[in-house]
């Protein structure tokens, strides 16, 4: 085990058996590597976005080919600006351009990546159960949608480990 | 500025990393994934969404139900889901009001189509009535995909502040399923 910012979390108290210590020791190999870096997207890249109600967002994000994505965060505010933990607000899916393979079997609840069961936790990284290579092109589609009759914003952030650009694989 | 000189030396860990990336960069080129798990995957000469294959098993769905109560909840008038090992589009869609009174873009009624977990494109909050049952409302950009097991809701709102009262909301959905490709 790699005593680092998982490993240590104050709310996390760490078990050899459970999920979250599983998933670290998948991400050894990248938590060990030297050339890659750590690479966090945020969506949407227009911090001010408003959801409005009844629609849909579509977004394609661009990643280096040869980068691994291994967690993802999420949380959900109402149009005045406040945090939000209700479910069935926003739903997302994320699915690779070229082969339209998908993160997620079907669209699901932001809330369900948000890993929070009150405003007063503090914000969590949901880890992969694997890394996922992004292979070339690298080009991924974001669809998120407002199921609610309110305005929404939200944030997603994707965390990475991109390959150094100096370095020839 | 550091960042920028510093060249890290690749370690045993990155050619592991580099190894596992490169497999999949192989089933990418070969098709993706999806094609490494299923070969014997049906495939398809044109786009299925978009020709009617010969195995397609093609669909007319047609509800009415009664003017719901002016209360301003979603109504379910049209719901069905996609057979298990089947995709499927919907092509043409259409839905009104049989009553008196309604003026469309009002906002007294407001009709949504959702799938699974989302609205259909641009189809989540329509104020006013598509097509006939005669001529329904063509669905551009190749129509509404539907995945395996996907739940199709076609739903209308009736709002509080509407005076409309008696008629028939009626909602159909056209289109066909393919075997997944």
């Amino acid at each position: 085990m790699i005593p680092d910012g998982f490993a240590y979390h104050s709310n996390y108290l760490q078990s050899p058996l459970d999920y979250t210590t599983f998933c670290l020791g998948q991400l050894d190999l990248l938590r060990r590597a030297a050339a890659f870096r750590p690479y966090m997207v945020q969506l949407p890249d227009d911090q001010n976005l408003i959801l409005s109600a009844y629609s849909n967002w579509e977004y394609q994000i661009h990643f280096r080919p040869g980068s691994w994505l291994y967690g993802l965060m999420a949380m959900i505010y109402t149009s005045g600006g406040a945090l939000t933990t209700a479910n069935n607000q926003i739903s997302v899916q994320i699915s690779e351009s070229y082969s339209g393979l998908q993160i997620f079997s079907e669209f699901v609840d932001l809330v369900t990546i948000y890993a929070r069961q009150s405003l007063s936790d503090e914000p969590r990284i949901i880890l992969l159960p694997e890394p996922r290579a992004l292979p070339t092109p690298g080009d991924y589609d974001i669809e998120v949608c407002n199921l609610t009759g309110s305005n929404i914003q939200w944030r997603i952030v994707l965390l990475c480990a991109e390959p150094y650009e100096e370095v020839e694989a | 500025m550091i960042q920028e000189h510093y060249v890290p030396q690749p370690n045993q860990y990155d050619r592991s990393a580099w190894a596992i990336g490169s497999l999949y960069q192989e089933a990418q080129s070969k098709g993706g994934i999806i094609t490494a798990c299923f070969p014997k995957r049906n495939s398809y000469y044109q786009p299925p969404h978009m020709v009617m294959p010969s195995n397609a098993q093609p669909f007319q769905l047609i509800n009415t139900i009664p003017l719901p109560a002016a209360n301003g909840i979603d109504t379910t008038v049209l719901s069905f889901t996609v057979p298990q090992g089947f995709d499927g589009v919907i092509t043409s869609i259409t839905h009104g009001y049989t009553g008196t009174g309604f003026t469309n873009g009002s906002g007294n009624l407001t009709w949504r189509i959702r799938v699974g977990l989302r609205w259909a494109r641009d189809l989540g909050n329509v104020t006013v009535q598509l097509g006939t049952l005669e001529t329904p409302y063509q669905i551009y950009r190749g129509g509404i995909l539907l995945k395996d097991s996907q739940r199709v809701l076609y739903i209308v709102n009736h709002s509080t502040s509407s005076s409309l009262s008696g008629g028939r909301i009626w909602c159909a959905a056209f289109g066909w399923y393919y075997p997944t490709a």
